[in-house]
């Protein structure tokens, strides 16, 4: 039996979940699990956004500028106030559609290319970090931190929050006149065009919505952690990527899946924390990740060419 | 790779009337399918020393793909072709041109971002450019046979398309071609043009060449050719010597009198009176002229005429794509084409002829692909009701009878008729007022065809307008109504009822005089622009940045202008460049390489543990060898990646860049491994205050400037990253361009690293990784085009060196950090945003 493009990622998700305990005992535990997930909820709504990019040709490479921005506006900017938290979520998720917008109409209207567009942006967003953080961190309030330790159903907050948009985010996809339109201007723009779809629309509403997924990862990632680092989106550019790849999204645009990519950032995290509890220094993650996209499009390429023989038989 | 058959039985009854003159070409028995579609069936042909031999023959009759058989292009399924002699036994395009065949293209396979004379120079095979003695005179002496009016140092992309079209034909003949094709060489042409031609065919084959000389215009081939053969149908109808034919006789063997592939009866009775369900009035844009046309409900109207005479473009201006004037009324009512989601509202729907190019979406379903346009129509509050879209869909497939397996399979698993019947379904179900199709049954077999005609034909009688443009004269014959015959972008003709046969639209087609004028041509760009537009004008902007900068802080602090500041600034400014230098070079084969930062800072981490303080010679040298073959072999890996597993060059180099950090964190988790301190004193030596590495590096420019405009290395650079495609058929090996581009790039990135090794003394993990987007933006800033074929070293040069400015400024203007940061960051988005401004000419003269 064949495995459907999107649904391969669910099953190599569960084999490793599978073999885990195995690697290293207790690392299926509750509180292994626990800990685990708010990070993989956070990578998967980060992954989320670069997979709307992704299906619109594009990348985004200001993820970074992005989410250290987003995290420092919903720490800062309340100073520890819980009075202002509300507030300062506005102003962090306003931010991220700017920074989308900012991205979507410069690769959209005018023309850059998508990477040097977004690596462009980045460097803005780090020095709008460097100058309002001063070049050190501050924590979050503590409301919004209590929020994120909470459990709701026995899970904790991040997660149940994720799981929510994420469904949502893949409903709308499927089973909306603008989730069809969004497919398959990705897949053809000119034909979109020609076919009476306003393309630039939902060109550039690709990169606003991807801003608001990682305005949403930085603020879970600020309430989670308390005192997130100055540039804690550093770390967060690759595995996007990686999740983005793995999930089966197509990098040419068009047909994608932002459930298989959250699953992805699962796996991703899972084996992370797997890596990490056999005693590996960090850094083999890297390695890890790279691997991964390396593997993933070997394997998506291979792929292809076997369904083009067995298609064209002779 | 398919064989050239078996057909080794030469000459299949057709003997050569004498014997004295030799047969140049001679295809034997070719047979050539595309998916499924025969477009050559068995055909022989041949050519004689001395003749002009032209084909002629409808729209796809096949007369491009038989001539694509003998220069290499395409490869037959079977059949035998013979150049000068001797048989072809790989097909390639650098194959034929060696045996003395030269094809001149319909589509010229000119390099956009290459001058006129780098064109003809590349395209050369070795045997005649070891010949050329003084590269400028030899070229100039090429123009002037033909009177071009352009200069050799113009970019081709700056040439309007009929000096393009001169361009293609001067490189084909100035190898000295045996055989020389042209194919529809007087398209682009004036009287002049075409007169000019037809001295140098006749000096050509004066001289014992061949011209074979494809047209679709009877009396250019009466004025020119010997001899012509006719194909329909992927079949030779005859060969005939043209004076024993008069142009009538030449239109009747081309139109054939094959039997009529069944046509859905025509419309009974059109109510002339009635209100047109499409009034156009005076409609005027690029391409066309004030064209008027009224549709009524139930008729069928065709629009014909010779390729890029207005017809496409008008049909193309009504669905909104391109901007038009005038006046359109749909059911009465004044409507807005400007856009073509304001075409939809006003109810008129487009059939795109491109299929694959302009409506398919080729990765989704059947299904989805049927319901795209009429998306809204099956929704309530933008939620799809699947069920009632569902039943839709089906109802279309079963009224137009598509055959797929399913709604969700790919679309692109379907034949190119039931593809075709999805275009046509999904307007159909927005249910259009009218219905605008470009060449309907383009790429379809003839069963599709019949059932296509039959959907057109139900979908006017239905009470709607059609309109559709063809350039197949039997087709508009058996289905329209009426017809409009296109000249010039004007209607010079309009055929009704009886009149509508097959004979009368070829013949006004065929024998429109229409001459294009020359006027058009004349637009050149002002001397600002073409400056603009030149190599050396982002160096220049550069230079006066700098200098301008300078000024500013010396002004600011008497710290600035010391010969401290400089040498350190010199130091510091040594590395980029050579990182940037190595950016460029991936950059102009089209290619992006973001592990260039990684990667320096690896080479730094590997020197770490060998170039220390008190180690042997050996080891030193030992060092900087290994981190040279780590450089290499990251350079082989970027190729690997991008050329054999075909991951794009960002996604690939972004995971080279991820895996070269982890491994440099992995061998030094924090900054260690003192360098030897007399090592990095020679590295950063100083002639005065000026760092002789600085030296070097401008030195290494200024050759790799040189060697990019001169060299053979510079050409096939540029030629690949302006157009890949292009440059193989001019017989550039594209694959080990792609190779030494990447290896170059990690050298140079080496050097970079050698630098960054001496200024921080030890071995830090992270210390390269701003290199990346420095790299990037120096040579964006030095005038590097994103989507390859252009850029300067000395750009790349001064663009980095306007970058270590900026940083030494802001610190003496005791900027706060993050002024770094958006310096940079502006500076790159506001390069890329002004070329990619000026780039847009190139996108819309080459884009076909």
């Amino acid at each position: 039996m064949r495995l459907g493009r999107f649904s391969a990622i669910w099953v190599a998700t569960a084999i490793l979940l599978g073999v885990s305990p195995f690697i290293a005992s207790g690392s299926l535990s509750q509180a292994a699990i626990f800990s685990m997930l708010p990070f993989a909820a956070i990578l998967a709504l980060v992954a989320v956004g670069q997979t709307l990019v992704v299906q619109q040709r594009g990348l985004d490479l200001s993820i970074p500028g992005a989410i250290s921005l987003c995290a420092l506006l919903v720490t800062k900017f309340p100073n520890q106030s819980d009075a202002l938290v509300p507030v300062a979520i506005a102003l962090t998720l306003f931010g991220g559609a700017v920074v989308g917008l900012v991205n979507g109409l410069t690769v959209a209207l005018f023309g850059v290319a998508p990477f040097v567009a977004t690596l462009g942006v980045n460097a803005l967003l780090l020095g709008f970090v460097q100058w309002y953080s001063g070049g050190s961190p501050t924590g979050a309030a503590g409301a919004l931190n209590q929020w994120a330790l909470a459990t709701t159903a026995g899970l904790p907050n991040t997660v149940v929050l994720t799981v929510v948009l994420i469904a949502i985010a893949q409903a709308m996809l499927l089973l909306t006149v603008s989730g069809r339109r969004f497919e398959a201007v990705g897949d053809n723009p000119d034909a979109a065009l020609a076919a009476g779809i306003r393309v630039l629309r939902y060109q550039v509403g690709s990169y606003v919505l991807a801003g608001v997924c990682y305005a949403i990862a930085a603020i879970l990632l600020a309430a989670f952690l308390k005192t997130p680092g100055v540039f804690i989106g550093d770390t967060y550019l690759l595995p996007s990527v990686a999740a983005v790849v793995l999930g089966g999204t197509a990098l040419t645009g068009g047909v994608g899946n932002v459930g298989a990519s959250a699953i992805a950032a699962l796996f991703l995290t899972q084996l992370g924390q797997l890596v990490l509890s056999i005693g590996a220094p960090t850094a083999v993650q890297l390695l890890i990740q790279s691997g991964a996209i390396a593997v993933g499009m070997g394997l998506r390429e291979m792929n292809q060419s076997f369904l083009l023989r067995w298609l064209r038989p002779g | 790779m398919s064989q050239p058959g078996a057909g080794q039985d030469q000459d299949d009854g057709v003997a050569p009337e004498r014997a004295a003159p030799s047969v140049t070409l001679r295809l034997s028995k070719v047979t050539k399918r595309f998916s499924g579609v025969v477009a050559l069936k068995n055909v022989s042909f041949e050519s004689l020393a001395g003749e002009v031999h032209a084909l002629v023959g409808e729209n796809g009759a096949g007369k491009s793909t038989l001539m694509g058989v003998a220069a290499g292009d395409v490869v037959p399924d079977a059949g035998a072709v013979e150049i000068n002699g001797a048989m072809v036994e790989v097909f390639s395009s650098a194959n034929s041109t060696q045996r003395g065949l030269a094809l001149v293209h319909q589509h010229p396979a000119l390099l956009p971002d290459l001058t006129v004379a780098e064109n003809l120079i590349l395209a050369m095979p070795s045997a005649v450019r070891s010949q050329i003695r003084g590269r400028a005179a030899w070229v100039r002496e090429r123009l002037s046979q033909w009177d071009a009016e352009f200069s050799p140092n113009a970019r081709i992309k700056s040439l309007s398309m009929s000096e393009q079209h001169l361009v293609e034909l001067i490189k084909a003949t100035s190898f000295n071609p045996r055989v020389l094709v042209l194919d529809e060489p007087t398209e682009h042409m004036d009287r002049d043009g075409i007169e000019l031609l037809f001295r140098r065919i006749r000096a050509t084959t004066a001289a014992g060449c061949t011209v074979i000389y494809i047209s679709h215009r009877i009396h250019e081939v009466k004025a020119i050719a010997d001899r012509v053969t006719v194909l329909r149908d992927g079949e030779i109808r005859g060969t005939f010597n043209v004076t024993d034919l008069d142009v009538q006789q030449i239109v009747n063997l081309v139109v054939g009198r094959t039997l009529q592939s069944a046509f859905p009866p025509k419309a009974a009775m059109i109510d002339a009176e009635a209100e047109p369900v499409l009034a156009v009035d005076r409609l005027s844009g690029a391409g066309f002229n004030a064209v008027t046309l009224h549709a009524r409900r139930g008729e069928i109207i065709g629009l014909a005429g010779i390729e890029g005479n207005g017809q496409r473009e008008f049909l193309r201006a009504l669905a909104g794509l391109v901007p038009s004037s005038g006046q359109v009324r749909v059911n009465g009512e004044t409507r807005n084409v400007s856009s073509p989601a304001e075409s939809r509202r006003a109810a008129l729907v487009y059939v795109p002829r491109e299929r694959h190019r302009e409506a398919l979406m080729l990765s989704l379903s059947v299904g989805k692909n049927i319901g795209l346009i009429a998306l809204a129509r099956n929704a309530i509050f933008g939620v799809i009701d699947r069920r009632r879209e569902l039943a839709e869909i089906n109802n279309q497939v079963a009224a137009l009878s598509i055959k797929t397996p399913r709604l969700e399979t790919q679309i692109q698993n379907l034949s190119g008729g039931n593809q075709q019947k999805v275009v046509i379904a999904r307007c159909l179900m927005d249910q259009p007022a009218v219905l605008l199709a470009d060449e309907p049954s383009q790429g379809v077999d003839a069963g599709a065809r019949f059932e296509i005609y039959t959907i057109l034909r139900a979908a006017a009688s239905g009470g709607r307008g059609v309109v559709i443009a063809s350039a197949d004269a039997m087709e508009l014959e058996g289905l329209c109504d009426r017809v409009l015959i296109f000249s010039r972008g004007s209607v010079i003709a309009e055929l009704s009822g009886a009149e509508v046969v097959e004979r009368n639209i070829t013949e006004a087609a065929l024998t429109a005089t229409a001459l294009r004028t020359r006027g058009a041509a004349a637009r050149r760009a002002s001397p600002l622009m073409s400056f603009l537009q030149g190599d050396y004008a982002p160096s220049l902007v550069l230079l006066v940045a700098i200098l301008a900068l300078g000024a500013f802080a010396s002004f600011i602090s008497p710290y600035y202008l010391t010969s401290r500041n400089f040498s350190n600034m010199l130091t510091l400014l040594t590395a980029t460049t050579f990182v940037s230098l190595g950016q460029l070079v991936i950059l102009l084969v089209g290619a992006i390489d973001l592990s260039v930062g990684p990667l320096t800072g690896l080479v730094v981490v590997v020197a770490s543990f060998l170039v220390n303080d008190g180690v042997s010679v050996p080891s030193i040298v030992g060092g900087f060898l290994l981190s040279l073959l780590v450089a290499a072999a990251v350079g082989c890996t970027n190729w690997f990646l991008t050329r054999r597993a075909r991951i794009t060059p960002v996604i690939a180099t972004l995971t080279t860049y991820m895996g070269l950090q982890g491994v440099s964190l992995l061998l030094r988790p924090v900054p260690d491994g003192l360098f030897n301190s007399d090592v990095a004193a020679v590295i950063e030596s100083h002639i005065g205050f000026v760092p002789v590495a600085f030296l070097a590096c401008v030195a290494l420019a200024a050759l790799l400037e040189y060697g990019l405009r001169r060299s053979r290395w510079g050409l096939t650079l540029r030629a690949v990253g302006s157009g890949e495609a292009n440059a193989r058929r001019v017989g550039v090996n594209v694959g080990l361009t792609y190779f030494g581009a990447f290896l170059l790039c990690s050298l140079l990135t080496y050097l970079g690293g050698v630098m960054l090794m001496a200024q921080i003394g030890v071995g830090d993990p992270t210390a390269g990784v701003n290199y990346t987007l420095a790299s990037i933006t120096a040579v964006v800033l030095g005038g590097a085009s994103l989507f390859g074929g252009r850029g300067s070293f000395v750009g790349a040069l001064l663009g980095a060196t306007l970058i270590q400015q900026i940083i030494n400024v802001t610190t003496f203007v005791r900027l706060s950090p993050a002024w770094q940061y958006w310096l940079l960051g502006i500076l790159t988005l506001v390069a890329a945003i002004l070329y990619s401004r000026l780039g847009v000419q190139r996108r819309t003269t080459s884009g076909s």
